[in-house]
């Protein structure tokens, strides 16, 4: 099996905590993948990984045949062109507006007249469901609005690879619903791959061709929504139906409560 | 800070002041913004410029009348302002009030955007954060820094010449005519290259504590307070070298 992206054997430890061990994890083309896990199970430090924000301490990661770590920085950025990235908030430039937002990769990466520079811009907001705003300061957006013209930004070069960190968090329903179809229409329109993380067991069912999730620093389980759905593997069944029992523990590891206690006042 | 901290500092900021030097080719690609940049950091900081170089000049006004009288020199009152605000007030005073006005607002511009995933967005965008962002506004200030020390002359000569001609009396004539034939090419071009030279150091601090700020509330006003404090000794220290070699 050779996916757009792999990650081969990946091990990745922050400050004595290892948060992969012996990942390996192979995303199909032109799907709408999912990662899921609990919180605090490496979602975005992956996607840190699959765009070379950081290397693992052992092991590959591949995207469209490069082994990241051999790249230079030009190389990682023409990479990167060809990948859309968004971010939880959106991470609008605040100093701009919608328009220029969405026209910046293009001001900085093409030299295009205005007219046919404002067209591909208004055409991409459109495709989000907001020319309207083109003119709006990113601080006049709501949540769901700034995700979408992050989305026209990531649109705009259009790549062939897009990552999604947690698009759905905090967003109404019909901001949740609006923004489910246009990663499904976006994925299957323009022949892109996806890659979703998120904890939103019942929205990743209805978006995702493939699900992965994440536990213990590897891959804990991985099929089609309705196949694991119908899992009898107990940390699936946990994380699908939210229940605090199983192998997924809510507490974090700590020592006995009196030991905890004595150590914190010293006595 | 440890002194161990403090060395491995010093040569963070060698690092980035090299990396930044070397992404500086967008100044000339897209000078404009490099343009937006002068505006923030020059002509954002005009009216306080003004304000302290008239004010300064109206001291050096009536300390230097009342220094000169004892000799019976008021007549050099000119030139001894002239002097004193080009090779030294000018600059000096220009980039301490630089560094509170603009080197602040620079690290904390920069620090924000880091906090809020930005850079970081402009980075996974094959966007380079320390070309876009870092160049144009470490040159924005090099522009900036002698046209702002020129205007502060300027507006204390006036101050001067406010309080010295109109208040007490010194002839106008004089003022103009001594300052003219005491004041030489290379008292200016020493003003001009200490500004020149500050406006280098104040864009590398504030852009480099900006980049290096950690991403929260308190980060970012830990790395602006930093960027005064070190700006401000910076300047005073490279004030005296400069002075010192070219006396």
């Amino acid at each position: 099996m050779s996916g757009i992206i792999e990650l081969r054997g990946v091990d990745y430890s922050v400050r004595g905590h290892q948060v992969f061990k012996d990942l390996s994890l192979s995303i199909a083309a032109n799907q709408v993948s999912a990662i899921m896990g609990p919180s605090g199970t490496g979602k975005t430090t992956l996607l840190k990984l699959i765009t070379g924000q950081i290397h693992p301490d052992q092991g590959e990661v591949w995207v469209e045949g490069q082994n990241l770590k051999t790249l230079t920085l030009s190389e990682l950025y023409a990479l990167r062109l060809r990948m859309g990235y968004l971010f939880q908030n959106g991470a609008l430039l605040t100093d701009l507006t919608v328009f220029e937002n969405v026209a910046f990769p293009l001001r900085e990466h093409q030299t295009l007249a205005e007219r046919p520079l404002a067209e591909a811009v208004l055409r991409t907001l459109e495709a989000v469901g907001l020319r309207g705003a083109a003119a709006l300061k990113t601080a006049e957006l709501s949540g769901g609005m700034a995700r979408r013209v992050a989305l026209a930004r990531a649109l705009i070069t259009k790549p062939k690879i897009l990552l999604y960190d947690e698009p759905f968090a905090g967003l109404d329903p019909i901001a949740l619903g609006v923004v489910l179809r246009l990663i499904r229409s976006t994925n299957d329109d323009l022949h892109i791959t996806s890659v979703v993380v998120s904890h939103d067991v019942h929205e990743i069912e209805r978006l995702a061709d493939h699900v992965a999730i994440l536990a213990d620093g590897r891959v804990a389980a991985e099929g089609s929504p309705q196949a694991l759905t119908q899992s009898d593997n107990p940390l699936i069944k946990q994380f699908l139906s939210g229940s605090p029992d199983g192998p997924v523990q809510f507490q974090y590891p700590a020592p006995a409560f009196d030991e905890q206690l004595r150590e914190w006042v010293g006595a | 800070m440890t002194l161990h901290k403090g060395i491995a500092r010093i040569g963070q900021f060698t690092l980035f002041a090299g990396s930044l030097l070397a992404r500086s080719g967008v100044v000339f690609k897209r000078p404009r913004l490099v343009v937006e940049q002068v505006y923030n950091c020059g002509a954002r900081s005009l009216i306080i410029i003004m304000l302290s170089g008239l004010f300064v000049g109206m001291v050096l006004g009536l300390q230097g009348y009342d220094l000169l009288r004892r000799f019976g020199s008021t007549e050099s009152l000119g030139t001894a302002v002239a002097l004193g605000l080009l090779r030294e007030l000018g600059p000096v005073v220009t980039a301490l009030l630089f560094a509170g006005r603009a080197g602040t607002s620079l690290t904390s511009e920069i620090g924000l955007m880091a906090a809020t995933d930005q850079l970081l967005a402009m980075d996974m965008m094959a966007v380079d954060p320390v070309r876009r962002v870092g160049a144009p506004r470490l040159w924005g200030s090099v522009i900036a820094m002698p046209l702002l020390a020129g205007v502060f002359a300027v507006l204390g000569l006036t101050g001067a010449h406010l309080i010295g001609v109109s208040l007490m009396g010194v002839d106008a004539g004089q003022f103009w005519s001594q300052m003219r034939a005491s004041v030489e090419m290379r008292d200016v071009l020493e003003g001009l290259l200490k500004s020149v030279l500050f406006g280098v150091v104040l864009g590398l601090i504030a852009v480099f504590e900006g980049f290096k700020s950690e991403p929260t509330p308190e980060g970012v006003g830990q790395a602006t307070t930093r960027t005064v404090v070190v700006s401000s000794i910076a300047v005073l220290a490279m004030d005296y070298l400069v002075t010192a070699i070219l006396l």
